[in-house]
Order: structure tokens, then sequence, then C-alpha cells
């Protein structure tokens, strides 16, 4: 087929921009794809120069040009790095929803039989359906990937709300155990007790009776019995068993009242409602923890105690409480190698009721200070922490609408301030009547 | 003996044309920036599909893009871009500066079409074949599946550009089909005598 004029009816129709243009980049043909989509018919751009008529991408359109004039070679512009070169609308008008046609460039060297080229055709393909096509597959992808990762937080959330369980299980059994052996320990100890009373009682009598008996034996003047009762005496070590009886009763007590006393704080520590708020003195609770945990470092660790007088008791939970006490002073006391001293203080301070807590141990870094409160951080080894105390202690003083704050030093030791409000927000209100 | 390979007298036929059209690439390009340009030697290689392996190991010095061509000859050019000496390239071919990565992409693209556009009408103007150049595209050669490619064997064209103080590396590969090598081969021999 060598019709001109139907081949250029043909390029004309193509689905595909084309434009013609010389080396001084004029146009001199622009087909049906170009003129419909700008609005520009072909006599209104014929003869005047690509670069004036957009002048937006001139810079971009004359480099191309001018290489292919020189190059001899096609030159291609891709949708991706280049999306939009002609303000094309997108060939789909009514219902798509890009309006802007994306676009894959070429331009085309048109040469003579002397091999240099002459014009250049530039041609434009539609590409937006494969661009979009492209863009949502990608978007798809993009959104797949928010979803695993979403997945995998929730997976990682799941397994640390586990470890809290297991770890508050833990300490509920823990409690629960410690409230039975109290409840089994009570009672023997409670006997013990009061027949150690009635033996001391007892063994005073008996002295008294022996020691009577004696005298007497001495004043009768009977050198006989006298002798045979010395002998007697002597060989039972009366003597040495009246004063060590003594001893040894008084000894005994102090072991069952000291032991009554732990069995109390256990009782009271483990409470099986320690959830309840109540009005309770908070010295009090500091003090029954200290009677359960002091002996873990009673040895390395010198206590020194200030409570201010007179500190009103508080509405809360204080089993809670005491747990929040117990963490902060072990911590303490594990902060500390060798010896030092924990102080403990509680004090008023306006509003609030304040307990500080401080070492002479290690101190914590400033980059571990922000981190000390997250669960599950612990600078201990495997084992001996679990990185739970500071993350259950700031919700708990939290949930009584307190604050906790941290000063720390490195070297020299840390001090931990629980603030609680005097007047709880929760506490109920009494009725003036009653 | 392999039916694909080149014999000595085919391969000095190739060095020849290749000096030739490198050289009227360099002397375009040139004009294109305005600026001297010299051209190493280009050599050449064959290169089989295990070879590749080691080639696609240098991504981080190097860009990879690929632009197929059909006609009498089909097969696929990749070209490696030297990561050195591009944006002092990029700014004498009118690129703003810094490069930013789309602009990167157009910058490889354009001379992946350069070069490959300049190494093939080489061949095949002079081996008188016909062929058409695909538009290029960039390639990551450590996210496909080295089994896939399905040619025995490959030209590997290798040169370098030095413009003013700083020297810029290019490799171009074309890799062809059997058919296509034997069609080669049959020019090349008509070329020789
Ligand atoms: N008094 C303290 N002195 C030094 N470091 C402390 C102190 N209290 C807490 N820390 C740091 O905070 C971390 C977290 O404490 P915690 O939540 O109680 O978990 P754990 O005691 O199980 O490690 C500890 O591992 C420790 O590094
Ligand atoms: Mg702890």
């Amino acid at each position: 087929m060598h019709n001109p004029e139907l081949l250029e009816s043909l390029l004309r129709k193509l689905p595909m921009g084309a434009c013609i243009v010389d080396a001084q980049y004029q146009i001199v043909f622009w087909n049906d794809f170009f003129s419909d989509r700008l609005d520009l018919q072909e006599t209104d751009v014929i003869g005047k120069s690509i670069l004036e008529i957009f002048p937006e991408q001139a810079r971009f359109l004359k480099k191309k040009i001018h290489s292919v004039f020189i190059l001899k070679n096609e030159s291609f512009s891709y949708w991706e790095q280049r999306p939009h070169i002609f303000e094309f609308q997108s060939s789909r008008p009514i219902t798509g929803e890009e309006t802007l046609m994306y676009q894959n460039m070429e331009v085309l060297p048109l040469m003579d039989e002397q091999q240099e080229v002459q014009y250049v055709c530039i041609t434009i393909q539609d590409v937006t359906a494969q661009a979009s096509y492209y863009s949502d597959l990608s978007k798809a992808a993009e959104e797949l990937d928010k979803e695993h990762k979403e997945q995998a937080r929730l997976i990682r959330k799941l397994e640390e709300a586990k470890t809290q369980l297991v770890q508050s299980e833990k300490m509920a059994s823990i409690g629960q155990l410690a409230a039975g052996v109290a409840h089994e320990i009570n009672s023997p100890i409670g006997f013990i007790y009061s027949n150690l009373q009635s033996l001391q009682d007892y063994a005073e009598k008996l002295i008294k009776v022996g020691t009577f008996a004696a005298k007497l034996i001495d004043k009768s003047g009977e050198m006989k019995f006298k002798r045979l009762k010395n002998d007697f005496y002597e060989r039972a070590e009366f003597d040495y068993i009246k004063e060590d009886i003594v001893d040894l009763i008084s000894e005994s007590l102090d072991g069952a009242v000291r032991v009554k006393e732990i069995v109390k704080s256990l009782k009271e520590f483990s409470h099986s409602d320690t959830n309840e708020w109540a009005v309770s003195d908070v010295v009090e609770g500091i003090e029954s923890t200290l009677k359960i945990i002091n002996s873990q470092f009673k040895y390395k660790v010198e206590l020194v105690k200030d409570y201010q007088e007179g500190i009103p008791p508080l509405y809360c939970m204080v089993m809670q409480l005491n747990q929040v006490f117990m963490n902060l002073i072990l911590n303490a006391a594990q902060a500390i190698e060798g010896s030092g001293h924990i102080y403990i203080r509680v004090y008023t301070d306006g509003d609030w009721q304040k307990v500080s807590i401080r070492d002479t141990g290690q101190g914590i870094s400033p980059s571990n200070l922000s981190k000390i409160f997250d669960p599950f951080f612990t600078t201990k080894p495997v084992g001996s922490g679990t990185g739970l105390g500071l993350s259950l202690s700031y919700n708990i003083i939290k949930n009584h609408g307190g604050n906790i704050d941290v000063n720390s030093t490195v070297g020299k030791g840390t001090e931990f301030i629980v603030s609680l409000p005097h007047k709880s927000a929760n506490e109920p209100t009494e009725s003036p009547e009653s | 003996m392999n039916q694909t390979l080149l014999s000595e007298d085919q391969r000095d036929a190739l060095q020849e044309m290749m000096n030739i059209s490198m050289g009227q690439a360099a002397r375009s390009l040139a004009q294109l920036i305005d600026t001297q340009i010299t051209l190493s030697i280009p050599t050449i290689s064959e290169a089989s599909p295990s070879d590749l392996a080691e080639i696609f190991s240098f991504g981080k010095v190097t860009w990879y893009a690929r632009q197929s061509f059909l006609g009498q000859i089909k097969g696929e050019v990749l070209s490696l871009i030297g990561k050195n000496g591009c944006e002092a390239l990029a700014e004498l071919m009118d690129y703003d500066m810094p490069l930013t990565e789309v602009q990167t992409q157009e910058l490889i693209l354009e001379l992946t079409n350069i070069l490959s556009g300049a190494c093939l009408s080489g061949l095949s103007s002079q081996l008188e074949l016909k062929t058409n150049l695909n538009m290029p595209t960039l390639f990551n050669p450590s996210a496909s599946e080295k089994s896939v490619y399905s040619w025995s064997t490959a030209l590997l064209v290798e040169v370098t550009f030095s413009i003013e103080s700083f020297s810029f590396n290019a490799r171009v590969m074309i890799c062809m089909e059997e058919n296509s090598i034997l069609t080669l081969k049959k020019s090349l021999d008509v070329l020789v005598g």
C-alpha cells in the first residue's frame, strides 16, 4: 500500500498520539489524539514551536528531541518516572477515577536516504489502565504489608499480655498460698503462745515451791535431811535450772510472738480481696511489707526510717500499695552492691501524701531512665528480673490517682517518690447525718 | 564444539564493527553534551548464564537496566551503569542537581537507551539486519530467578567513557537466543567473506 493520503488519514486516526516536529522544534503534524484531548486544532499549531505550546515541558521536550536528532535513535519516557507529559484527560472521563492520562512517550527519528534525521515523531501511548492497575497492585501490597505488621504487633502484644497474666496469676497463687499457710500456723502458734505463758507462770511457782522447801529444811536444823536435800538439789542442778528455765521460757515466748507477728503480716499482705478500697494506714502497710522482705537484705542494708507523725490514713487499696512498696524496696536493695543504706520517708506535702524510697545503690543511666517503667524492661540477668515490677507499680499508683517520680545519679543512688492524693477521687463522701 | 561460540574471524569482525559504532556513539554523545569524550576500545567477550551471577553481584556499584529488541535478531540488551561518575555526567546532560530518585531512574534509562541504541544500531546497520528497540526498564537482578534466563550465550561489550576530569564506566551485554546468534554468525561470515 503506497497511498500517502490513506497513510496520513490512518496516522490521524491512530489510537495513540503522534506529533511530528522539525529540527527547529516546529510542529509539522499533529494527529486527532492530540487535538481531541487538548482542544487545539492542527491548524492552530502547525508551524508553531512545540516548546512554546508546552512551556512547562519545554526543557524536557527540547532535550529529548535534540538527542534524537543527534543520536539518531529513538528515545523513551516512561509513566513511572514522568506520568503526565501532556495534560491529556484520562480515557475514562465519566467512570474513571484518574483525571490525568498516564503516558509513555517514544520519540522516533524520521530519516532521509542519507540517514540524516529530518523530523522526529513524538508518539504518546495511553497507559492509564496499566498505571492504575500497577498502583492498585502496589497499594494492595502496601496494605497487605501494613496488615501483616499490625498482626505481628498484635501477636507480640498478646504474648506480653499472656506473660503479664502468668505473672499476676503467680502473684495471686503465692498470695493464696501465703494466706493458707498463715491460717494453718495461726492456731498452733496461738496455743503454743498461751501454753508458754502458762508454763512461765507454773515454772515461777515451781521454783518458789522448791526454794521454799529448801529453806524450810535448812531452818529445821536436821543435818541428815539437810545433807540429803543438798545432795539431791545438786544432782538435779536445781540452782542452774532455776535460772535457765526463766530465760528459756521467755526466749520461747519472744519467738512465738515473732511468729505470731509474721503470720499476722502474711495474713494482712495476702488479704484475699486485694482490690478492696478501704481507709488504711500507709505506714502500717510499709511496716508489714518490711517484715516479710526484711530478711532478704538485712545483712547488707541498713534501713533508715523517717515517718512523719500523725499522718492521716488514706482511702486506698492497701494490699496493692504494699506490692508497690515491696517492688521499690527490693529494687533498692538489689541496686546495692556490697553494703549500703535504704532511706524510707513518709511525709505530707500539700494535698499529697508521699513515700520516698532512696538507696545508695548503683543508680540508673540516663538512657535507661525513660525505659524502666516499660513492661519487661530489666537489666537484671535472666531469672532474677522480670522487668514487671515498676510497670505494675506504675499502674497501681495511676489507679490511685497518684504519681511515681524518680531521681537517679549513676554511682550515687536512686530515689523513687510515690505521691498519693490525700483525698482520693473515688472516696465515698460521708453523709453529714451519720 | 559449541554451535553458538564465535570463531576468531567472526569475533574480529564484530570487534571492528563495535569500534566503529561505539566511536559513532561517543561522537554523538559528545555533540549532545557539548563536551569532549574519550572512549576506551570496546572489549568483546562471551558470557554464559553462569557468568551472570558474578555480573549481577555488583549491585553496590552498578545500576542495571534492560531493553529488549525485536527484528531479524531478537534478544535483550542489559546495561550495567557504574554509579561512579554518574552525577557528573548528569550535570553535563542538564539534569537538576542533586538528583532525586525519579531523576536518577530517568538518567539510568536514558543512558541505557543511548548505549544499547548505539551498540545495536552499529550491529544492525553494518550487518544489514533489521532490529527495533523497545522501551528500557530498570532491572533488579537480585529480585528475579536466575533459572528463567533462556539464552545460551551473550555478547558482552564493555566500554569506558572518560569525560574531562572524571571517568564513567558502562557495560553493555547483548543477550541473544540461539537462533539469533546463528543468524548473527551467518551475517558475520558474509561480511568476512
Ligand atoms: N533503685 C534502683 N536502682 C537502680 N536501678 C533500678 C532501681 N529500680 C529499678 N531499676 C532499674 O529498672 C529496671 C526495671 O525494674 P523492675 O520493673 O522492678 O524490674 P526488675 O526489677 O525485674 O528488673 C531494673 O532492671 C533496673 O535496671
Ligand atoms: Mg523489680
